[in-house]
């Protein structure tokens, strides 16, 4: 812990203690203690100096994982249902056009007889277009379950349709990052 | 079976692909239509030209 000043420095040190505060000072600090010279000068100073350093912090960090919170969320959202995300976030002609692409995209890679890739060591390459699968949140755990976009080999458009199913949930990634970002703040 | 013409089924992702990242990458209307009508162009006709390379070593 530092050391307390004393005499005339102890005034001092009270003062850029409070001015260091900045903006929080003024949420948890009441008028009375801030212009009360008196108090300022009393060794209670640090005490509160202490308390409300804890708070700004405390405060700081329940803000910041409340942010990260809804970015996981909006995150979660968009790789479940392509575009839910964004339209959590109120952008509604945003989100429903990327529900619209990306989900025409899985439903014509389905109807082309495309396969949507599960787990497996055996073929390591397959295990890349399992993570691309894994993209399309929702629609790949209802494949599993419902036990469909299993992969129509002898059809000419088989490997079209794969690479729509996997191009589907690639973009689903980009875009459940995009509305991951927004909440950030670092896109609008 | 829905669309046998590869080329077809080519542009069509290409259209997907290219709306969604022009979403993503711009925020003005201007630059997002720019920006995938340029991607799209590149796609299309990088995917026609390379074809055609390829065709040379048949």
């Amino acid at each position: 812990m530092v050391p307390r000043p004393k005499g005339e420095e102890s005034e001092a040190w009270n003062r850029a203690a409070f001015d260091s505060l900045g903006q929080k000072r003024r949420v948890f600090e009441t008028p009375s203690l801030s212009h009360n010279a008196a108090f300022l000068h009393s060794k209670d100073a640090f005490k509160v100096k202490i308390i409300l350093d804890l708070a700004t912090h405390f405060s700081y960090h329940v803000s910041s994982m409340k942010v990260n919170f809804e970015a996981v969320k909006s995150l979660a959202l968009s790789w479940l249902i392509p575009g839910l995300g964004h339209v959590s976030l109120k952008k509604y002609w945003r989100g429903g056009i990327f529900f619209v692409c990306i989900s025409a995209m899985s439903a014509l890679g389905l109807v082309m007889g495309g396969k949507i890739y599960s787990f497996q060591t055996e073929n390591p390459l397959t295990i890349l277009a399992f993570f691309s699968d894994l993209g399309n949140g929702l629609l790949y755990f209802l494949s599993k379950i419902f036990s469909f976009g299993l992969g129509n080999l002898k059809s000419t458009t088989f490997e079209f349709g794969t690479a729509y199913i996997a191009g589907a949930g690639l973009l689903n990634y980009l875009v459940a990052l995009d509305a991951f970002d927004i909440v950030l703040g670092k896109k609008k | 079976m829905i669309w046998k013409s590869h080329l077809l089924s080519m542009i069509l992702y290409a259209i997907f692909v290219c709306v969604v990242l022009a979403l993503i990458r711009k925020d003005e209307k201007r630059a997002q239509i720019k920006y995938a009508l340029s991607l799209f162009l590149i796609m299309v006709l990088g995917a026609i030209l390379f074809g055609w390379f390829m065709y040379l070593f048949l």
